[in-house]
């Protein structure tokens, strides 16, 4: 079956089985930023943006994306850049695995308007495992990025 | 000390950019298009004999390109362990065998044109079990009826008490002094018993590696591993494949901590590619990166303390029994780590005596994990100190600070006990272990928390620990750089150092930088590529920033000589007459400009590339130190417990780039509280991985870390480049102990077995409760 | 079936042919053929390693609004978790449990893909925010059996055909406590327990025990015949929650600990509905 879908603003058609999740839809496209890292939804490092709301690619089926809009990192190049010089400030720069899926979560955060406090920064992310970064350098670069976009 | 204008700054990574924003850089990314998909068949028993293999039916399966079995290999032993050779690890492995040796050990392997087909074979290979009796406990490993490897083609490479016949995969032992005379002679003795998990390391990105035929008809391997180098001979050794025709690089690792400084998926994909000429690939699943990788070994430590009754700590003796899971990998350097970088803090007893087993059993594998033995041996002994102070009426911190080592002494252990062999004799010229405590008491107002505060239910209490680590192992691991000038001025930077997300791509690109007086921005790094870079033992016992850094100090060197020379030739100047800022050379009157000089070099006379490379191997191995302090808030109606606070202080000499250090030091405090208090390892009673997944192993998330405190002192270890030390694993060390010693501090009991959860604690509050 | 799960974690579920449901109607009568079932968020489904002829996709069918009367919250049963515990009104309801236990399962971004009917329908004994609603005068709206109260359908025994449409909570004034003691942030709960106070008196349930909530009748109607809260009443009332709700053990805890837990904020969330004053002693909980 095919689904058409708005990808990071660009009309695109993909031919896609039933039972296939956006992890593979996406990555199989060369989309290469979107990587797994579990088998149980649990880490967060596959998230993407479906109609600005962050989910786990591997867990949304590529079926129900059919009209949608799905936004990876290569879609907000400038969050991404200014979140890891952010990162980078803070030592929260490590292997980088969480941290496309991660930056697309601060974009959705973003986009909600007032500067959270760094409770509700830790409630909203909390899905994104690290095992580099203890989490705190984290949470400071992604406050400051806020903190800039407010 | 002459001030640094690129080491000890802060700066951000030299990759974070790209990074983030997804651009290709990790092993699968790179993987060729077309890849065959490689899949393998994992024994459903903990142990048995595989009586016979049917892959006809799988093999016709249309779209199946290759499958083997333990009928298509030369039975070439091998250890899968990234280390320098002759490994101190058994050689007890092949890369299909006829036993299994554990739920998800390796039975045989396909590799098709897709997923699904190679799922589809992988279920129809028939295959005949003869199920036999595991050992799944460790205590009862050793001269058990079950022999866990009862071939007769498996030796060790050099003595470290390997004798499989009774399931030892290594054995050691030391003693100073006369341990039993110095602790029936001392006034106070303390005896316990600790135990620790085997904790999986749950790096976020799985382990993957892809295998092609290059255009020269070369085996070229990316995998996501720690030791390019290592890979490649072990490879070569059992495949009987020529090193020459072998090359393996290393692209961005998304998390290493030592679960990828193994073999895991490299021999079977070698073996794809090699014989089918195609290109193929292996990710693993999550599933399989918990059950047929690598663990920490769990330990049975039994620790005894003795003491004078004013609080001289007199001997330490350690009795240790560690599971090596089915495989011997890094079973006796683990060991002996436990031993060799924890026993020291105490230098001035009289007596120490730390020995042991290392066994077998039929579960995962245990492999080398950050910390690396210390930071079960820390558990343990620093454990154990509180308990020495509460029996010697003595403030724990007063205990430590009478008998911890200081700068300028040193501790017999060094020159006995090395990382598989004997050590190197080693003063500590730089130890500020002395202020990383005092500066963690104030800033933790250690004086006014201590042991706690009660209110209600809630009682918030502290607790500490002291740890150490290593900077690489002397006189074995070498690391080495090639550094080279281009036109305009740049240079490029090969190291075979590898990067698994700590940042030494960065820290060595600034000591280059601070060595040739540039900027971190003017030096273009290229890693980890057994045909491109130099050698670098890889990313392990924290060698980077001392070793591969030594020789990055070193080839900069060299280069900057050579640089001068040929500026001092084109100003017709003497070499001692010429000055270099970084950009331009200077001799009397003239000025030439190193662009200038480079494109000349290039282009226009007496054309050369000047290039230089150098190598190090440490001849010690000058420890980091550390005071971790930890404050929780415990509620003793129901043992829950919040950590609200820990605090590292740190030598590490001086640190190449500070941020960074601190992403070391609070990454693995992290993982240690991790270990210490919610990661555990479950299985059935058959040897089945429960906590097989994300959903059942949980790691810290952000909401169980709300404050994190890390500073470093003031120091400077003169054998280290720019005064470094290594600072990979010391951060793991301390947070068991120190949350054992806050709970105990808090509500009076000891949590001897990680991870201490609060069902532990409120058993053990009723226990108390009860006796009293 | 949660064991299964974990156990197939490399199995994730196939699906044959995938049909987007063009009514009620339609889905249910897709729903009667061999090996079909439907497609909530998928979440769970992912995990199951079934094998499924026909996914029913529910999701044209403007099932997932919330509406609002005067006196009830209907959702639609494909609403996302994160759209209902981002919605006013569901924060305002009983002190706002039902956000707070949303809000304690897994992250935002599974919170954008599960929805309350999938949640609601597989009666997994870990779900907190049954727990929650157990606690709430909820009505589950099926497209067969009609209107069902929330614990009769936990209540239902046998193969379940029939499709979730919408779920009605009556807005109370009331207050209410939730609490989910878990090991980490995002794992599973060891034990749940929610209690509310309306006008119809107490409401008391306890899960994750490991099995579902189950709502504690014999404790609510002494709590709600009790005059005083006193430290007798108390006593009374754990002793007899305790004596019939029962308790298992499981790798997150034994039986044991889960009934020292239940004990403990059983006489907590007493102490908060009633405002910090019963005639226990100040400090206390």
């Amino acid at each position: 079956m095919n689904i058409r879908v708005r990808l990071n603003g660009l009309e695109r058609t993909f031919t896609i089985k039933p039972d296939e999740f956006l992890i593979d839809t996406l990555r199989n496209h060369h989309l290469v930023s979107v990587r797994r890292g579990c088998d149980t939804s649990s880490c967060g490092v596959c998230t993407i943006l479906v109609d600005d709301k962050p989910v786990p690619s591997c867990t949304y089926l590529s079926a129900r994306a059919d009209k949608r809009h799905i936004t990876t990192v290569e879609g907000i190049p400038n969050t991404a850049a200014r979140l890891a010089g952010l990162f980078g400030n803070e030592g929260a720069d490590q292997c980088g695995f969480c941290n496309p899926g991660l930056a697309l979560s601060v974009h959705a955060l973003e986009k909600l308007g007032a500067t959270p406090d760094a409770a509700t920064i830790r409630h909203y992310l909390v899905g994104h495992l690290c095992r580099c970064s203890g989490y705190v350098s984290q949470i400071k670069a992604v406050k400051a990025y806020l903190e800039e976009k407010s | 000390m002459k001030k640094t204008r690129q080491v000890n700054h802060e700066m951000p990574s030299i990759d974070g950019k790209g990074i983030m924003m997804g651009r290709p850089a990790y092993t699968d990314d790179l993987a060729q298009e077309g890849s065959l998909i490689v899949k393998v068949l994992r024994s459903p028993h903990a142990f048995a004999r595989i009586r016979r293999i049917d892959t006809e039916k799988a093999a016709a399966v249309p779209g199946v390109e290759i499958i083997l079995t333990h009928n298509d290999f030369k039975r070439n032993a091998h250890t899968r362990a990234g280390q320098g050779y002759p490994e101190p690890s058994p050689h007890d492995k092949f890369p299909l065998d006829h036993y299994v040796r554990y739920i998800g050990d390796e039975v045989a392997v396909v590799a098709a044109t897709d997923e699904e087909t190679a799922l589809k074979a992988l279920a129809l290979i028939e295959t005949d079990y003869e199920v036999l009796e595991p050992v799944l406990d460790f205590e009862k490993a050793l001269d058990n009826q079950t022999i866990i490897h009862p071939e007769e083609d498996i030796h060790e490479m050099f003595p470290i008490g390997f004798n499989p016949k009774k399931n030892r995969a290594a054995a050691y032992g030391m003693e100073v002094g006369d341990i039993d005379k110095t602790l029936s002679e001392s006034d106070v003795v303390v005896e316990s018993s600790f135990r620790t998990q085997s904790q999986a390391h749950v790096m976020l990105e799985p382990h993957t590696v892809n295998a092609r035929i290059d255009y020269h008809d070369r085996l070229v391997l990316y995998s996501a591993t720690q030791t390019p180098f290592h890979v490649r001979r072990i490879l070569s050794q059992t495949l009987e494949i020529p090193l020459s025709k072998i090359r393996v690089i290393k692209p961005r690792v998304g998390g290493g901590f030592g679960g990828k400084q193994a073999l895991h998926g490299e021999m079977l994909v070698a073996a794809i590619t090699y014989r089918t000429g195609k290109p193929a690939k292996l990710t693993y699943t999550r599933k399989e990166v918990f059950e047929a990788t690598y663990t920490r070994h769990r330990m049975r430590l039994d620790m005894k303390i003795g003491a004078t009754k004013d609080g001289r700590i007199t001997g330490i003796d350690c009795y240790g029994l560690s599971d090596t899971g089915a495989y011997g990998e890094h079973a006796l350097t683990v060991f002996m780590v436990t031993g060799s970088k924890v026993l020291p803090l105490y230098n001035k007893v009289d007596a120490v005596r730390f020995k042991g087993d290392v066994v077998y059993t039929n579960r995962t594998p245990a492999g080398a994990f950050r910390g690396y033995g210390a930071i079960q041996g820390n558990f343990a002994l620093e454990s154990a100190i509180d308990m020495l102070a509460e029996k010697l009426s003595m403030d724990p911190i007063e205990l430590r600070q009478k008998n911890m080592i200081l700068e300028n002494e040193t501790s017999p252990i060094f020159e006995i006990m090395g990382e598989g062999t004997a050590g190197t004799a080693m003063n500590m010229e730089s130890c500020k272990l002395d202020y990383c405590v005092k500066r963690g008491l104030e800033l933790t107002d250690w004086k006014n928390k201590y042991p706690r505060r009660t209110d209600a239910n809630k009682i918030r209490s502290v607790g500490m620990a002291i740890a150490m680590q290593g900077s690489g192992i002397p006189y074995i691991d070498m690391g080495a750089a090639t550094i080279k000038l281009n036109d305009d001025g740049f240079y490029n930077l090969m190291i075979g150092a590898t990067d698994i997300g700590q940042g030494s791509d960065t820290i060595l690109a600034q000591i280059a930088a601070e060595q040739l007086m540039t900027t971190v921005d003017k030096i273009a790094v290229y890693s980890s590529d057994t045909d491109l870079t130099p050698f670098d033992a890889g990313a392990y016992a924290s060698s980077t920033t001392y070793v591969s850094g030594n020789a990055v100090l070193k080839a900069a060197k060299n280069l900057k000589n050579m640089m001068m020379n040929e500026a001092a030739r084109v100003m017709h100047a003497d070499p001692n007459d010429i000055g270099f800022d970084g950009t331009t050379f200077t001799a009397k009157e003239t000025r030439l400009s190193l662009i200038d000089l480079s494109n000349q070099l290039y282009y226009n006379d007496q054309q050369k590339q000047l290039t230089a490379t150098d190598s190090y191997v440490g001849h010690k191995s000058p420890p980091p130190f550390m005071a971790g302090f930890i404050e929780i808030e415990l509620d003793k109606e129901t043992g829950e417990f919040e950590i609200l606070d820990y605090t590292s202080v740190v030598d590490c000499g001086v640190t190449i780039n500070p941020k960074l250090a601190q992403g070391q030091i609070e990454g693995g405090v992290v993982q240690g509280i991790g270990m210490a208090a919610y990661e555990d390892e479950l299985r059935t009673k058959t040897g089945r991985l429960i906590t097989n997944s994300m959903m059942s192993y949980k790691i810290p998330s952000t909401k169980e870390i709300r404050k994190l405190t890390t500073e470093f002192a003031e120091s400077y270890e003169q054998s280290g480049p720019y005064g470094a030390k290594s600072v990979g694993e010391i951060g793991i060390d301390t947070p068991p102990a120190a949350l054992a010693n806050a709970v105990y501090n808090a509500v009076g009991v000891r949590i001897d077995t990680l991870p201490i959860t609060p069902e532990k604690i409120l058993n053990a509050i009723k226990e108390k409760e009860n006796r009293q | 079936m949660v064991a299964q799960c974990l156990r197939r974690g490399e199995r994730i579920v196939k699906i044959k042919h995938y049909h987007k449901a063009t009514s009620m109607a339609d889905a249910y009568e897709q729903l009667k053929k061999e090996g079909s079932a439907i497609v909530a968020g998928g979440a769970w489904l992912r995990l199951s390693g079934r094998v499924i002829e026909t996914g029913i996709d529910l999701a044209g069918l403007g099932l997932d609004a919330i509406s609002v009367t005067e006196e009830t919250i209907t959702i639609g049963a494909m609403t996302t978790l994160h759209t209902i515990e981002t919605h006013p009104e569901i924060n305002r309801l009983y002190d706002g449990i039902l956000v707070q236990a949303i809000g304690s399962v897994m992250g935002v971004g599974l919170r954008n893909v599960v929805t309350i009917g999938g949640n609601i329908v597989a009666r997994h004994g870990f779900s907190d925010i049954i727990t929650a609603l157990q606690v709430m005068d909820v009505t589950l709206c099926f497209h067969e059996q009609g209107e069902t109260p929330l614990k009769t359908f936990l209540a239902q025994k046998g193969a379940f055909n029939d499709i979730l449409e919408k779920i009605v909570v009556r807005k109370r004034k009331a207050s209410a406590y939730f609490k989910k003691v878990s090991k980490t942030a995002l794992d599973f709960p060891v034990l749940n327990i929610a209690m509310s106070k309306d006008q119809d008196g107490y409401k008391l349930a306890v899960g994750a025990r490991p099995s579902i909530a189950i709502r504690a009748e014999k404790t609510e109607k002494l709590l709600n015949k009790a005059k005083t809260i006193d430290d007798a009443l108390i006593e009374k009332v754990i002793d007899t929650a305790l004596g019939e709700i029962r308790f298992n053990s499981n790798h997150r805890g034994s039986a044991s600990y889960r009934q020292s837990l239940a004990k403990t904020y059983i006489r907590r969330a007493l102490f908060d509905l009633n405002d910090g004053e019963t005639s226990r002693k100040a400090g206390q909980s």
